[in-house]
């Protein structure tokens, strides 16, 4: 007990000895708002800094990637396909594709797209410039291009029509090189696409050198495109797209002096969990009528008539890709049936309409890169029918 | 007329078995949103590349090509597919971790691709 007593006074003691030095050192209430400020500048200065030294890093960064060979602004890719075709009658052929093509990003505004078919097939080697056409991002909603390009209308012809996203080894009857609108057109054209959190809008308005009507052959009626020439068709499609669940609906048009065009499309593209796949539902429908005036304007001395004057076409496609399964989930199966009426005439010939149903199976190696197989059943009006099996591997950028 | 109903129809039960959202499962070719990306506010921009690429195409990863590549192939789809820019700007970031530039106000810009 005395103990701590001791303790204690030589502590009070101890305590009052002590100058005070502390209150008599106390920085100013002025100058610690002071110095606190100038703490507060160098730090927003130190930040600013930083940021600029993380900005002039990122730009060094982006400099190395767009320096680097073949991945520069100029980016050089396509598809190649090759096939084997055998019919029922005994006939087979072998035919290779391959489409390259480039692309060049002059900055994020200005873009310069091209590609080439290369074709070795029955007939001798083809080369078509599919598309060669620059674009200028005006805004966020809007997009200015001229040149050739592939002619947005329908979804088949623009998007759907390479070899490594088709999921079928054959084209739609009426989207082949004879179809009902020509794959690419020489023009100008306005799209763009705007919309809400899951909603979009998506409009092409474009003007091209008018088609021509082909008056004389097997293909008489139909339309083909041309590079040159003092008419001008106009055209455009827009459509509503939902991407939750992924669902579009687009409407197409385009009219010229010889014939009018329309067709209207739908895609339902989604993954099912309960049904343990990916579905891709499609259906698109197209008609071109062909003027009947100006048909007989065309054809010197003809009394021809059309009796019909539609010609029409489409499909409905259904794929299924088990993505669930691990033995199937890169196998995807397809099933097709497309048609095509062609226009008949007064006193004849009638068209050779035609329908057909394909099923398909592919093996998905890589997302661009898949072995194809196809059975092809087509029934014609007037001439035999065929059955074909079709042998596809296509491989895309 | 058959047809058209034939195929609405099957649009229709489709759709409506579609409710739930988009399931994206991993397989060995069917890549999912890109794990670098996968948390937070990204979640945005992976289901919007699912929803947008799978319109047409398979999925292609964000690993099959660089960020210069990404940034061409995604200027060449704005075009084709009706991409808005603020689409263009979160695909670019989601698939190549680089953001656009921003809107131009003179031809110069334009030009020279600067703001």
């Amino acid at each position: 007990m005395r103990k701590i007593l001791t303790c204690v006074i030589t502590l009070l003691l101890v305590v009052l000895a002590v100058p005070r030095h502390a209150s008599a050192q106390q920085v100013p209430r002025e100058e610690y708002e002071k110095l606190k400020a100038q703490l507060d500048s160098l730090k927003a200065e130190m930040n600013e800094a930083f940021d600029e030294f993380d900005s002039t890093i990122a730009g060094i960064r982006d400099s190395i990637r767009f320096s680097q060979h073949g991945t520069t602004r100029l980016l050089f890719s396509g598809y190649g396909v090759t096939d084997f075709i055998s019919t029922r009658d005994g006939e087979s052929e072998f035919e290779a594709e391959v489409a390259p093509m480039m692309l060049w990003h002059l900055n994020d505004r200005i873009h310069f797209a091209a590609q080439t078919e290369i074709e070795a097939g029955e007939e001798d080697l083809t080369i078509n410039l599919e598309y060669a056409n620059i674009a200028l991002h005006a805004t966020d909603f809007l997009t200015f291009g001229a040149g050739k390009f592939i002619t947005p209308f329908s979804v088949f012809l623009p998007r759907l029509h390479a070899a490594w996203i088709n999921k079928l080894p054959s084209k739609p009857m009426a989207f082949t090189d004879d179809g009902i609108a020509p794959l690419s057109s020489l023009g100008a054209f306005v799209r763009g696409g705007f919309g809400g959190a899951a909603t979009r809008m998506t409009y092409d308005v474009y003007v091209i050198n008018a088609p021509e009507l082909i008056t004389t052959g097997d293909r008489v009626g139909q339309i083909k495109s041309v590079d040159g020439g003092d008419e001008r068709a106009f055209g455009g499609r827009f459509a509503f797209v939902f991407l939750k669940p992924g669902i579009e609906l687009g409407g197409s048009y385009q009219t010229s002096e010889v014939a009018r065009l329309r067709a209207l499309d739908f895609s339902f593209t989604h993954a099912i969990a309960p049904l343990g796949g990916n579905f891709d539902l499609r259906f698109e429908a197209l008609r071109s009528e062909p003027d009947q005036n100006v048909f007989a304007g065309l054809v010197e001395g003809t009394t021809r008539s059309f009796v019909k004057n539609r010609y029409e076409g489409g499909y409905g496609q259904f794929a299924y890709r088990p993505t669930s399964s691990k033995a199937l989930r890169n196998v995807e199966a397809s099933v097709r049936y497309d048609w095509v009426n062609y226009p008949d005439w007064r006193d004849g010939p009638n068209g050779d309409d035609a329908t057909r149903y394909t099923a398909g199976i592919a093996y998905v190696f890589t997302p661009s890169m898949q072995i194809k197989f196809g059975y092809e059943s087509r029934d014609n009006k007037i001439t035999e029918d065929t059955r074909s099996l079709v042998l596809r591997t296509a491989i895309g950028f | 007329m058959k047809r058209t109903c034939f195929f609405v129809m099957s649009a229709a039960v489709l759709s409506a078995c579609a409710a739930q959202p988009a399931n994206l499962r991993s397989t060995s070719t069917q890549p999912v949103p890109n794990a670098r990306h996968a948390a937070g506010t990204s979640m945005g921009r992976a289901e919007l590349w699912a929803a947008t690429c799978s319109r047409c195409h398979n999925l292609r990863a964000a690993t099959e090509f660089s960020p210069a590549q990404w940034a061409v192939i995604l200027n060449h789809m704005r075009s084709n597919a009706g991409l808005s820019g603020q689409d263009y700007r979160m695909l670019l970031e989601y698939l190549a971790g680089r953001k656009a530039v921003e809107t131009p106000t003179t031809t110069a810009q334009i030009g020279s691709g600067q703001k």
